[in-house]
């Protein structure tokens, strides 16, 4: 049996336990919830900005289901805004304001929560098998490094109709509460944008299992996972104080990326899609050099 | 007989403590070792380390000639029940051996027909849908001796597979061994003497991290220098009657031992003597009169 044949094995055994694990079901219901809240707010929101938009403008108050944004969306001084923000960068300009407003925040969301999502399903994955002996069963039939690499795949294999499930709920949410925004064309964009999130998880993946394979418990997996989350989030911040070599430390951070992942530019989105699954390897074999020489008792 | 496991000089360290300190062990081909030691004389660091499980220090470790372990080349070759291992709470067994059937290269139908033969030999047939949380401890220990047979590896590694069974079920471990005896190398860890004494072919005595003896329980039982008749009928006087060699015989009741110089004599020759003397009286058994708990004691 070859290695490759082993390591979609493996995967497969992650994906059949992960749903019928409470935790994994779990924390696929708190996403799901926190896309249908998302999308609430983000409605909320919307409506809210167009009934003042209506009353500046003299136009007749709407009643807040969207019908202004549209207009709103499409006025050069909205546009002209965007642009501003954006520094003039064109391939993410025409990203941003070729979609859906409700699509772009749904996407600001689902990138927000994606790191969280991908350290609550994944890193205890690694660190609970080592805790509770289960690890033993399979390294006697796969290799290490199979597992691992099994168990990231499997991982990525799960989150992906996880992150379609919270756009399809998103979505519902956001028909039932502004029907006239043009929301039933939204599904397409919603869903590129779940498979886009998907491919800012596999970096984040990549950093759950990669700690989960240094420590031996998986509550102390998720709060390393945390702080990990925590430093990659600020590490960008941080490198922008310093110069030199240590500002190419960027690329190790995911948040690096993710602008691109906007972009219409295929070149560019297609880099960053690469580069956040090398980010994922990378920190899965950071962690790997640990977990290959660390004792499995 | 070439040696199915061999290791040589195997260190293992934890801080000061030194678990293995020179663990030296020949597993022959087809035997069935036991492991006998006190608490954290090193039996199951061995066997971890057989696995792959631990990282040794230092050492060499064979198995069936292909090296140390590795599950891109034993896999499906070794099984073990290592000790205190749990599985994930909502698994189901026979979901669970099938899909560890496919990982060591059967294909679905034969994994799950090894899955289900395995589940009804281990009497949990019924129990193949259950969640393991379900189970009971006695389940749980039986799930977990049947995956290391999954497969029919060469060589098996069993620690303390008794520990925690009832009576029924631990004979029906005990005859599913004995079963197996002949086809694979087994290595057993056990505190209970007996088991080592009915399962085992071989046993190694285990101190401080190393093996200070390593024999057939057959040769182990057999020096003992006694040969105990177990009768259907209590024997007469003249069938006791002893030659001028130094032996010392007693009986009591239905039971005869004879105690002699194993520097002089053999128990063949005590039984070339007694057995046709005895034979009316009904012989039951014949044994060295010597356990295995009575060596290891030094009794």
């Amino acid at each position: 049996m070859n290695a490759v044949r082993r390591i979609l094995g493996v995967a497969a055994c992650e994906v059949a336990e992960a749903f019928r694990s409470r935790r994994f079901l779990l924390v696929l219901l708190l996403f799901f919830s926190a896309s249908a809240v998302s999308m609430y707010g983000s409605t909320s929101f919307l409506g809210h900005l167009e009934k003042n938009a209506a009353k500046m403008l003299g136009l007749p108050e709407g009643d807040g289901k969207g019908a202004v944004t549209r207009v709103v969306w499409k006025s050069k001084p909205f546009r002209g805004l965007v642009k501003s923000a954006v520094d003039d960068d064109p391939d993410l300009y025409a990203g941003l304001v070729g979609r859906h407003p409700l699509a772009l925040l749904y996407a600001f969301f689902t990138f927000f929560a994606v790191p969280m999502l991908s350290l609550l399903a994944g890193a205890n994955r690694i660190a609970d098998d080592v805790k509770s002996g289960a690890v033993r069963f399979m390294l006697v039939r796969v290799r290490r490094a199979e597992w691992v690499l099994g168990k990231y795949i499997g991982l990525a294999a799960l989150l992906l109709p996880g992150l379609a499930g919270g756009a399809l709920v998103a979505y519902a949410m956001a028909c039932a509460r502004m029907p006239d925004s043009g929301a039933g064309a939204l599904l397409p964009e919603m869903l590129v944008f779940a498979g886009k999130a998907w491919l800012l998880s596999l970096a984040w993946i990549g950093v759950a299992l990669g700690v989960s394979e240094t420590v031996k418990s998986g509550s102390r997996a998720t709060s390393l996972g945390i702080l990990a989350l925590m430093v990659l989030g600020v590490m960008p911040w941080l490198l922008s104080w310093l110069s030199g070599a240590f500002v190419h430390l960027e690329i190790l951070c995911p948040s690096h990326f993710k602008g691109a992942l906007y972009s219409t530019s295929t070149p560019r989105f297609a880099f960053s899609a690469v580069m956040l699954a090398v980010q994922g390897l990378f920190y899965l074999s950071c962690g790997y050099l640990v977990f290959s020489r660390r004792d499995a008792r | 007989m070439s040696a199915a496991i061999s290791t040589k000089g195997l260190v293992k360290r934890y801080g000061r403590r030194r678990a293995l300190d020179g663990f030296t062990l020949a597993v022959p081909s087809g035997a069935t070792v036991g492991l006998v030691g006190c608490n954290g004389s090193g039996k199951t660091t061995w066997m971890m380390s057989v696995a792959g499980f631990v990282k040794p220090d230092g050492g060499e470790i064979d198995i069936l000639g292909r090296g140390a372990f590795d599950a891109g080349v034993h896999g499906g070759l070794l099984g073990i029940l290592p000790q205190d291992s749990e599985l994930p709470p909502d698994s189901r067994p026979g979901e669970l051996l099938a899909q560890w059937g496919m990982l060591q290269g059967m294909t679905r139908v034969k994994a799950e027909d090894a899955s289900r033969r395995l589940l009804a030999s281990f009497n949990l047939a019924d129990r193949a849908n259950a969640s393991y949380h379900s189970l009971s401890h006695g389940m749980r220990k039986r799930l977990l001796s049947a995956q290391a047979f999954l497969g029919d590896p060469k060589v098996v590694l069993l620690d303390e597979p008794l520990g925690g069974l009832d009576p029924v079920e631990a004979d029906r471990l005990r005859n599913f061994i004995l079963a197996r005896r002949a086809r694979q190398t087994m290595v057993i860890s056990s505190h209970d003497l007996g088991d080592i004494e009915r399962l085992c072919t071989h046993v190694a005595f285990v101190e401080a991290g190393r093996v200070v003896k390593m024999t057939t329980l057959r040769s182990l039982t057999a020096d003992s220098g006694r040969v105990v008749y177990e009768l259907a009928a209590e024997p007469s006087r003249e069938a006791l009657a002893a030659p001028d060699e130094g032996w010392s015989v007693s009986a009591s009741g239905l039971r005869v031992q004879v105690d002699f110089d194993p520097s002089r004599h053999a128990a063949q020759d005590v039984n070339a003597h007694f057995l046709p003397r005895l034979l009316p009286f009904g012989v039951v058994s014949v044994n060295s009169g010597r356990s295995l708990e009575d060596v290891y004691l030094g009794r």
